[in-house]
């Protein structure tokens, strides 16, 4: 019979460098997982891809297992790193910081394609959008 | 150490938002603060059919920029609040005991090999080994080295074929110390260790003292591997160790051979690596063979490996 879920948890981690300290420790602590075997298995498998944000997904199960898997680096990272600046807008609905193609916008969507809730690019690029537009970040056509 | 925690109740897109508000709000170079996404609300045959999406940022208590980050946080989340639905941010204290052990609960004593038995610290009362049972008592707190782990599992697996009584072992990142302890178990008559971090020599130490071991464990702290120096080779005449075990992970197991670790190796001694995913067994085979070493052995389990190689 399949294990039962208890819950999901996303986070970004620095490749190879997961250790019990906030987030990792108490997002995976609170629900029984062993946060040492955790880092251990993160650090293993993302240690060539040393320095970058690697996102993770771990899924808990009922018993206190868990399995996970690693992910295309966040939109937001894509996004910053396209429209060239370092961070977001604190006010993004009064402050916009910066802007992205359409072009962009669907280079974005295409490498994250896998990773988002979306069946096709279309679908996905109104995603990466939406985070654009959090961002204080617009879309010029 | 006292955490502060801020969470808010999100949908999907919205999440994802809040998401990158925490990460440019509250990231510290060692990686610590960012953002946690936790989707919880699954029914009873694990479907989420109405998923509770919250997420979440940590703030250490004493630290003086907490009170900015946090009036930053609140601000941006009002902001984010005119795009987004987003619930009311929720603010609690957090204690590094409330999370910290709540794993033990299902840490059970744990059989490896033909006689290791893991022994949690805090069941040694209830727990009676057998006869011949090489038991290990262990509380790894933070330091690496349960046992659960196939890594630490090959490695004690390896041990039992390999360490002799009166041999000299040599632990190399000895995280909990379980590898020590059990080589002392096995009949070592000297076993040096050492780590990088300072909360597994403790963790060495205190284990050490809890099976109240014949022969004392000599750890130190080493280098840490962003220094670029995992290793200072010790003052003492070449060979020192008849095994040299090296549980940790690929890139610092070749960082240790160039260090020149494999020439303390005793004639017809053993080293045994492990903490290898086997998608990079080749290169770890490479560097042992351009260090004059033989692998005489490979141990699997699941995607993990351990290599025994002796020198030429």
């Amino acid at each position: 019979m399949a294990k039962k879920v208890k819950a999901i948890v996303k986070l970004q981690i620095i490749a190879g460098k997961a250790n019990p300290a906030p987030p990792v420790g108490p997002a995976l602590g609170q629900h029984g997982v062993n946060i040492m075997a955790f880092c251990k298995e993160y650090n293993a498998r993302t240690a060539v891809q040393a320095g970058t944000v690697v996102p993770v997904e771990i899924t808990i199960f009922t018993d206190q297992s868990f399995t996970f898997v690693t992910k295309t680096p966040p939109a937001a990272d894509l996004i910053r790193k396209a429209a060239g600046v370092t961070q977001g807008s604190a006010k993004p609905n009064l402050d916009k910081v910066g802007k992205i193609s359409r072009q962009q916008v669907r280079e974005i969507a295409e490498s994250k394609l896998k990773d988002l809730n979306a069946y096709d690019v279309e679908n996905a690029m109104l995603m990466i959008e939406g985070s654009a537009r959090s961002m204080g970040i617009t879309v010029a056509d | 150490m006292d955490w502060i925690v801020i969470s808010v109740r999100a949908d999907g897109e919205a999440a994802e938002a809040v998401s990158e508000l925490f990460n440019r709000l509250n990231s510290r170079p060692d990686g610590q603060g960012g953002a946690v996404t936790e989707v919880s609300g699954f029914d009873p045959v694990g479907e989420d059919h109405h998923p509770v999406v919250t997420v979440c940022t940590y703030l250490p208590a004493d630290a003086t920029d907490t009170p900015e980050r946090q009036r930053q946080i609140e601000e941006g989340l009002w902001y984010l609040g005119r795009i987004h639905p987003l619930g009311e941010p929720r603010m609690r204290r957090l204690a590094e005991e409330d999370w910290a052990n709540t794993w033990k609960a299902s840490y059970r004593p744990l059989r490896i090999g033909r006689r290791f038995l893991v022994i949690p610290a805090w069941q040694v009362e209830e727990i009676r080994p057998d006869p011949g049972d090489l038991a290990i008592v262990l509380d790894p707190g933070m330091a690496f080295g349960t046992g659960l782990h196939p890594s630490t599992q090959l490695c004690l697996m390896a041990m039992e074929a390999i360490v002799q009584p009166g041999q000299r072992v040599l632990d190399a990142g000895c995280g909990s110390g379980i590898l020590s302890i059990s080589a002392v178990r096995l009949g070592a008559a000297a076993v040096d260790a050492f780590d990088s971090d300072p909360i597994a020599l403790r963790a060495t130490e205190e284990n050490a003292a809890l099976n109240a071991l014949p022969v004392a464990i000599r750890a130190v702290v080493s280098a840490g591997p962003d220094a670029g120096d995992f290793w200072t080779p010790p003052a003492r005449p070449r060979p020192a160790w008849d095994v040299i075990l090296v549980n940790i992970l690929p890139h610092v197991i070749l960082a240790l051979l160039e260090t020149g670790l494999h020439t303390y190796l005793a004639p017809g001694g053993r080293m045994i690596f492990a903490g290898i995913i086997e998608e990079r067994e080749p290169e770890v085979r490479a560097a042992l063979a351009e260090h004059g070493l033989t692998v005489v052995d490979r141990l699997g389990q699941g995607d993990w490996v351990a290599l025994v190689a002796s020198a030429r």
